[in-house]
């Protein structure tokens, strides 16, 4: 039986996915899906986040077939084309991004949060992000760059 | 190679379940990394796995009346947020939003954290607090067993292989107020906690609750203690005196092991700031 | 002009996208897969490897052992201590050492591959400290080295120590340590390499593939020419990546199979077979008059650097130059021993030594402030080092000496959090500081750079550095560099770093020297570029004695004609000449003494202040740092957003350090065990840059990336000792420490020390 889901929009149909597979080696291995990375592979370091019907989840930790029938999203699906998705460019302006190995798996964390708080707090974006660990940023930026996200989503201020 | 199935009814799950070499997927957040470290190690997989968090039988919530249920299916994501629970069974809200991370929370589930057993697990203490009592099934039938009982030893539980635990029954304690979980780890967030501890105060003292966590095999209620506060006077020293018992009851179950000269101190101190808290919770509503 | 201004970072916008591919990316379908064999225990000897076992299953293609190595088995980054194999030879050293490589179709068949080799061990007795590997007629752990299990002792006198101890007005001592710390760049190791033209092409994580190129040729015993190292994109490194991790596995398959070969480290890999942070024991004892000024120091270090050298000299002798800190200490007299062990190894990790000494020389001036009952901040601007005064090696500090300024910068914020700390009784509030040198680029040894910088026919410019960007932001702040210098916007420059068949060397990207360093290389090469330009322009133009000069990326000659320096490139091609300017920088130094340390060994040195709030829970014993505030001297900002980003990364790092971080062989070796701090763990950070322009820097400038860490956890320290009245001597401030003090403090029971 094919594994089928929506991926960015489309649908996939995998054939032998294995049970113990994880979501994170489908979409890399046989998806090409490399924005999802692999930081420790037991779930505490977010750099394989994806959203699955919208929610964070760690792909490192979701078993592939959890996703039968679901919307996968990772962070190639974001950007329209040349457009950038108005939370990676709130990552890019603010310079949240230093090596960059973490930011995918950030920035699909910070979209799961402003879905429920559009104008989430300090402390907010600090308790939501502490799943994504970031060894680089200190996270002084990236919660700048979550706030900046969360204002361009809201259609507030370009502001250079 | 595991093979993956998604039952669509409980007794489809049971059936699956009573097939040998079966591992429930409840979440996934503790599976995923053993199936991990198996695989790392070259060691047996799983014959099937079973995925449970698309049954609806496990996803009742119920806090209203005598018949107050938790399904084993609801994730911590959802016991944080959901506003019943957190007006219901604070202690419980409270603990979910301690466990993990976001991206884990999102996926743990009550039943998973119950069944892996391990010592340390926040939920569990918040369920205890709760006197749960859980209820499992198999293709046998479904039998009780209160959540003290269920677990043995540190990650080992009386669950036998084909059974699956579809809720709690809880009696949750009378005032909402009146209920603190405090949690500490060696860092502020997704830490596995050193300790912690539920408490429950109801103004009249009258059905106390304490419980401490990641202390034992695995997270129990402190009769003793719950008995010193019920003929207690409410205030500082009753709280002080109940930490030194809290303490005490650790030395004695685990004797004076190097880790406590860090716990029984902080044992002592937590349970008087809990219940000191829980306390202020029940004034602050009067 | 670009340089000053906080442009994004070259890269953003691909690592938004996820489209950035690091060595962990590089693995491609059809690569043979490779698994290290470990073993479990050292020292021991090999008695026996069978790969036969492994080459039973199905996809497995090749063992390799030792066997296989056909150059040099020794390799390591500092030349006179290259003591690392790869492939243990008949040996094993340290526990996680490999001692073969299975290479196969599938990775699942290359783990079963090395699970299956079959290794016949002989453990023998081995050291596992600095006090018993110093122990007479202890096992010696690298029985080539010269000097037993000493690997290195690096003295600094001074004046006359014990005389001025003897003077002084007060006196205080003290023990400090610090335990092992993981990088824990986010991008575990991971790369691959194949087999083209007859050569070894290497791409993988690195901060430094020139010197990967020229230790993986003396492996393969080749000429360097017949490897080619090319940096892969690296999500940070932090000092893990500068020793030599999967490129010698990937290199040693290709050469073999000449088929491409890919290698990533799990976590627990990464954690267990790369080097750490030393854990220091720092003994201080320091003097100073009745009104504060410090008169003396003595200080004893020791560390254990584990079974392979790794950076453990540089450690070692930047612990000893660093050890006054960034204060005037007359007489000085410092001796730092490091040891061989059976442990692993341990090696760079941003600031080298000065992270460790920076705990002590912090903590020891709060003693004599609080001996004294003089202010701890006014004491540290009191003893500040000077423009004029001399390090404890000798070396006049003539300009761009900014401690002073951010202890300025710093000062209001420290005084206000003074006055508004609260004790209640649910926790306790503290405020401490902690400021520091550091000598950019390697100590008392020539550490040159190169760049080139090429004006095209089609009018852009290409920089070529071999500088590796592991995350830090080099490629922005060189290309900024360039466009200025060169009068361009920035849009005008490409980039092409990190290839060593493209690229010269530049040395490491370590010491916080990169933008000092190949930034002058740059500037340098920008210069002879601009020579070549007006050179070439008399040469179209046929005037010999033209008076020509390049202003904002144009030739303008003094008669007021303007001519495209595309133009001159044009003209210059057709004799088939091309216009690219090289630079080299080495920074002024000289070697220390090797009895009394005496010498100048950096050109430049930045400093820095930082203060910290804490808050410690009087019932679980956690401690939060609220806030720090931190002020650098950076020389000049090439890029003040990439300046800030390194300073807020930095201090995160030092609150890991002080409060939770702690690498224990066997035990913490996955991201459950092993913490790192979370964005709620990280504090309100205010950055503040300080810029005290250095002489010999590109536009004034210095570097950040290490000096960002280094007082971070004193100032912490210094907090929780306010909190709890009791000094914090050993790091990391754990649950069980404070929780000891908190105890004490209350006279529950006696504090042990």
């Amino acid at each position: 039986m094919p594994l089928k889901f929506t991926l960015n929009g489309n649908q996939v149909s995998l054939e032998g996915v294995p049970g113990e597979a994880t979501l994170l080696e489908v979409l890399r291995q046989r998806l090409d899906m490399l924005g999802a990375k692999e930081g420790c592979g037991v779930g505490e370091c977010g750099a394989c986040t994806v959203l699955l019907d919208g929610k964070a989840v760690d792909s490192c930790l979701t078993a592939a077939w959890q996703a039968a029938g679901r919307e996968v999203t990772t962070v190639e699906g974001l950007a329209q084309g040349d457009e950038l998705h108005p939370m990676q460019k709130g990552f890019a302006d603010t310079g949240a991004v230093q090596c960059g190995f973490c930011t995918p798996g950030m920035i699909l964390t910070a979209l799961d949060l402003v879905e429920q708080a559009p104008e989430p707090s300090e402390q907010q974006i600090r308790r939501a992000m502490s799943g994504n660990l970031c060894r680089c940023t200190g996270y002084h930026d990236v919660v700048r760059g979550v706030r900046r996200g969360a204002k361009y989503l809201r259609g507030e201020g370009e502001e250079q | 190679m595991s093979r993956f199935l998604t039952p669509a009814s409980l007794p489809e799950a049971l059936d699956a379940l009573a097939q040998p070499g079966a591992k429930v997927l409840a979440g996934g957040t503790d599976l995923m990394i053993s199936l991990r470290q198996a695989r790392m190690n070259g060691d047996e997989l799983p014959e099937l796995l079973v995925d449970i968090t698309r049954l609806p039988e496990l996803q009742r919530l119920e806090l209203e009346g005598p018949g107050c249920y938790l399904g084993a299916g609801l994730t911590f994501r959802f016991l944080d947020e959901n506003p019943d629970a957190r007006q219901r069974v604070p202690v419980l809200s409270q603990a979910a939003s301690m466990v993990g991370s976001m991206q884990v929370r999102q996926t743990g589930t009550i039943g998973g954290n119950v069944a892996n057993g391990s010592p340390a697990a926040d939920g569990m203490s918040a369920l205890v607090a709760l006197d749960a009592v859980a209820e499992i099934a198999s293709r046998e039938g479904v039998r009780h067993c209160p959540l003290s009982e269920l677990i043995t030893a540190p990650n080992k539980t009386t669950l036998t292989s084909g059974e699956l635990i579809l809720g709690y029954a809880i009696t949750p304690p009378p005032a909402p107020a009146g209920q603190v979980f405090l949690k500490v780890g060696r860092r502020h967030e997704v830490a596995v906690s050193r300790l912690n501890l539920a408490a429950c105060l109801d103004r009249d003292l009258s059905d106390p609750r304490v419980v401490l966590g990641s202390c034992f095999p695995s997270p129990r209620r402190l009769v003793d203690v719950e008995e010193l506060i019920k003929g207690g006077k409410p205030g500082p020293e009753l709280w002080q005196a109940a930490g030194e018992m809290a303490a005490g009851h650790f030395t004695y179950v685990c004797g004076w092991r190097s880790s406590a000269t860090y716990k029984v101190p902080a044992i002592t101190r937590i349970t008087a700031r809990a219940l000191q808290r829980a306390w202020a919770g029940l004034e602050a509503r009067s | 002009m670009s340089l000053g201004q906080s442009l994004i970072r070259v890269g953003t916008e691909a690592k938004v996208r996820g489209e950035t591919r690091y060595g962990f990316d590089m693995p491609q379908a059809g690569d043979l897969h490779l698994a290290c064999v470990r073993a479990p225990k050292a020292p021991a000897k090999i008695l026996s490897i069978d790969p036969a076992p492994a080459m039973t299953i199905p996809g497995v293609v090749r063992v390799f052992t030792a066997k296989d190595v056909p150059g040099e088995h020794r390799l390591g980054i500092i030349a006179v201590t290259r003591d690392q194999e790869f492939m243990a030879p008949g040996w094993v050293r340290q526990p996680y050492q490999c001692v073969a490589l299975v290479a196969a179709e599938t990775l699942e068949a290359a783990r079963a591959g090395a699970r299956a080799v079959q290794v016949e061990y002989d453990n023998q007795p081995g050291v596992y400290s600095f006090e018993e590997a110093m122990a007479p007629d202890a096992p010696l752990v690298q029985p080539e080295h010269a000097g037993g299990n000493l690997l290195r002792e690096n003295k600094i006198k001074q004046g006359d120590t014990e005389a001025a101890l003897k003077d002084a007005a007060v006196v205080v001592e003290a023990t400090y340590t610090t335990e092992r710390v993981e990088h824990c760049a986010l991008e575990v190791e991971g790369g691959r390499a194949w087999w083209e033209d007859g050569r070894v092409m290497v791409k993988a994580c690195t901060q430094n593939p020139h010197y990967d190129q020229a230790d993986l040729a003396r492996f393969l015993g080749v000429e360097e020419n017949q490897v080619r190292v090319i940096q892969a994109e690296t999500g940070g490194g932090f000092g893990g990546k500068l020793d030599l991790s999967v490129q010698p596995f990937l290199a040693l398959a290709a050469w073999h199979l000449k088929r491409p070969v890919c290698l990533r480290y799990s976590r627990e890999e990464s954690i267990r077979a790369t080097g750490k942070r030393h854990g220091l024991w720092m003994h201080f004892i320091s003097g100073a008059d009745e009104q504060g000024n410090i008169t003396a120091l003595k200080a004893r270090i020791s560390g254990d650097t584990g079974a392979f050298a790794s950076y453990g000299l540089a450690v070692n002798q930047r612990a000893a130059v660093h050890a006054t800190g960034p204060y005037r200490t007359a007489n000085v007299d410092v001796i730092a021993r490091m040891a061989y062990t059976n442990n692993t190894f341990n090696g760079a990790m941003r600031g080298f030594g000065c992270p460790q000494v920076a705990l002590a020389h912090e903590a020891q001036i709060d003693a004599i402030a609080a001996e004294l009952g003089l202010d701890s901040f006014d004491l540290r601007k009191q003893n500040a080092l000077r423009q004029g005064d001399h390090t404890s090696t000798g070396q006049l500090l003539r300009a761009g000496v900014g401690l002073s300024a951010c202890l300025e910068r710093i000062e209001p914020i420290y005084r206000r959090w003074q006055a508004e700390l609260k004790h209640t009784d649910e926790y306790l509030e503290g405020v401490g500081v902690g400021a520091m040198f550091y000598g950019i680029g390697n100590t008392g040894a020539s550490n040159p750079s190169t760049a080139q910088v090429q004006w095209m026919q089609n009018g852009r410019v290409t920089l070529f550095t071999g500088a590796a960007d592991i995350g830090q932001g080099s490629d922005t702040a060189l290309m900024q560099i360039a466009a200025s210098r060169l009068g361009l916007p920035m849009e005008r420059i490409d980039l092409c770093r990190g290839d060593t068949d493209k690229t010269t060397n530049a040395g490491a990207t370590s010491a916080s020297r990169q933008t000092y360093i190949s930034g002058n290389a740059v500037m340098g090469a920008v210069a002879n570029l601009e020579m070549q330009l007006l050179q070439g322009a008399r040469d179209m133009l046929k005037e010999r004695h033209l008076e020509v000069d390049l202003r904002g990326g144009v030739l303008r000659t003094a008669d007021g004609r303007e001519i495209e320096p595309a133009e001159v490139v044009r003209h210059l091609a057709k004799s088939g000449a091309r216009v690219m300017g090289e630079g080299r920088f080495d920074p002024n130094f000289t070697a220390l003494d090797p009895q009394t340390g005496q010498g100048r060994p950096y050109a430049a040195y930045a400093y820095a202040a930082q203060c910290a709030r804490v808050r410690v829970d009087t019932a679980s014993a956690m401690v939060k740092v609220t806030d720090v505030a931190a002020a650098h001297d950076v020389g000049r900002a090439v890029n003040p957003r990439s300046v800030q980003g390194q300073i807020c990364g930095g201090v995160v790092m030092g609150v890991g350090m002080a409060l939770m971080e702690e690498y224990e062989q066997g035990r913490t070796e996955n991201l459950q065990a092993y913490h790192i701090p979370t964005a709620a763990d990280a504090p309100n950070i205010t950055p503040l840059i300080v810029e005290d322009p250095e002489p010999s820097g590109p536009y004034g400038a210095k570097g950040v990336g290490e000096p960002a860490l280094i007082p971070t956890a004193p100032a912490i320290a210094g907090a929780v000792s306010q909190a709890l009245g009791r000094p914090m001597r050993h790091l990391p401030i754990s649950l069980e420490r404070v929780m000891q003090a908190l105890t004490a403090a209350e006279g529950e029971t006696d504090c042990e020390d």
